[in-house]
Formats: structure tokens, sequence, C-alpha cells
């Protein structure tokens, strides 16, 4: 269990504070999460995003989990729910009920504290990258270089 | 839905998903014990272990992901890392202590340049069979 690791061992201090977040905002804030991740700079914190009440929700969060002082409760400005919309649409779009050469995979990732959805493109180039923004506009992704892939 | 293979202990879903059940009955195997079916989240620290290149750790990048396999297959709601895999690790697991994950499913680069890899989440293939981890 990496004992020695002492950023492991704070990850597997807080894994139940994690699903306790992920818990409370799924069940009993569905309408505002945005989700929550691991951040390990500078510290191992839990990093839990809303879109309305966030002091409400801080408080909340911080009389619930075990180590409050590595919990920060964020704004952000679309729902968990919202940004799992638009990447079902999205990879609809690029990648199950039409195809877009060159596109690789879709999926929600963390850019500069908030979740978005990504496009792995290869090759990458800027014009392609504008290409595919623009295709699902109004929704938002961050093209990036990945793939192709290959099952192992 | 999985689609059998028309062997009662075995069955697989794929593409679409990326898992599938067999039953062994070598009681002399070992098995750890103690691992519960977990989710995955982004920036997690995590290990893989395979049967090519043996443990390799990384980080957890993106979650929900769809993936077109070159060579044919797209799955979907996949955990995306940074751990690196090779041909072989297929059917491998993804874990953090002893939170069970995920089940290696495929990637690019090796284990020489590192890589990306992508995983079925180990609770909605347990789930799909209504089979626990332990």
């Amino acid at each position: 269990m990496d004992g020695a690791d002492p950023v492991a061992r704070a990850q597997h201090q807080l894994r139940d504070d994690l699903e306790l977040v992920q818990r409370y905002g799924l069940d009993e804030a569905a309408d505002h999460f945005g989700g929550c991740y691991v951040d390990k700079q500078p510290l191992v914190t839990i990093v839990a995003l809303f879109t309305a009440e966030v002091d409400r929700h801080r408080t909340v969060l911080r009389s619930r989990v075990r180590q409050p002082a590595r919990l920060a409760v964020r704004a952000t400005p679309r729902t968990w729910r919202q940004v799992q919309a638009d990447n079902e649409e999205i990879a609809a779009m690029l990648l199950t009920t039409r195809t877009e050469p060159g596109v690789h995979g879709v999926g929600i990732g963390v850019r500069e504290g908030r979740f978005v959805v990504c496009v792995d493109i290869e090759p990458y180039t800027a014009e392609r990258a504008a290409r595919i923004a623009e295709l699902v506009q109004p929704r938002e992704v961050v093209v990036q270089q990945g793939g192709p892939y290959h099952a192992v | 839905m999985p689609r059998s293979t028309g062997f009662d202990d075995i069955s697989y879903s794929f593409p679409g998903n990326d898992y599938a059940l067999v039953r062994y009955d070598n009681t002399s195997l070992s098995h750890p014990g103690g691992f519960t079916a977990a989710s995955a989240f982004v920036g997690e620290s995590v290990k893989r272990t395979g049967s090519t290149t043996g443990t390799h750790s990384g980080t957890v990048t993106a979650l929900n992901v769809t993936v077109h396999y070159r060579g044919g297959g797209t799955v979907s709601g996949m955990i995306q890392t940074t751990v690196c895999a090779e041909p072989g690790d297929s059917g491998g697991p993804l874990y953090d202590g002893t939170k069970a994950l995920g089940i290696t499913s495929g990637g690019s680069g090796d284990c020489k340049s590192g890589g990306t890899t992508f995983y079925q989440p180990v609770p909605e293939a347990a789930n799909a069979y209504g089979v626990t981890v332990y």
C-alpha cells in the first residue's frame, strides 16, 4: 500500500472523504454539484466544485469529512450533469453516431481547476483543433494531442 | 448487455464495454482478498498490474471516456490514466490500495517511453454480472 510514499499515504487517508464528497454532491446537491477531484499540489487535497451556494456546501461538507483542512470547495460554471451531457453529445458527434477523422478519444478531464470535455486527436494541428471546436459549438472542449489507441 | 459465448461460465461485452467474466475452479490458486470495487477520481494516484509488464504507477486523467481503438471497436465509460501498458496486459487490474477501480483495456505508448491507458470501471462490470470483488 505504498506506506513509505507520503503522497500515496495522504491520498489513501482521504479516500473515504472523497467518496463522501461525491455521494453528497450526487445525492444531495446534484443541481449544484460540479464534480470532485484530487489535487496533489502543493498538498494532497480534495477539490469539490459547485455552481451555486458554495459557502453552504462548504460548511456542510467540512462538518462531515474527517479531514476538513484537506478539502477545498470552489465555484465552477457548470454542473457535473451538464458536463456529462456535453461529453455524451460530443462523443456521439465525433466518435459513435458520426465519426470525425483523426479523433481517437472523448472524455472528461480537469483543466484550470474545473471539469471540461477533452478531445484527443492525432495528428494535432491548430487548424484541426479549431475545426473540432467549431463543430461542437456551443459546447466547450479542450482539443489535445492523443492517440491513436489500440486494445492491449 | 453482456453477450454470452454459449458457455454458462464465460461471458463478455465488447465493443461498447470491455469486460468479461470467467469462472475458475482451481482452489489451489492464491487469492489476496480484502479488495472492494470503487469509482476512480481524476487526479488519483493509481497502480496497474499486468502479465506482460508487471506493476506500474500513474494518475487518473479523465473519466467517462469514449475511445476508438485502431483495428476496430469503440468503448465508452472508460477511465483514462498516465500508466503505461503493453499488449498482453489487458484484463489486469487498476487499483488504489485496496480499491479495485478498473480492468485494463487499451491505450498508446509503452513502458519504456510512457503512455496513456484506458480501463473498464470495475463497478459497472461487477454490476452487469451481479458479482462482487473480494
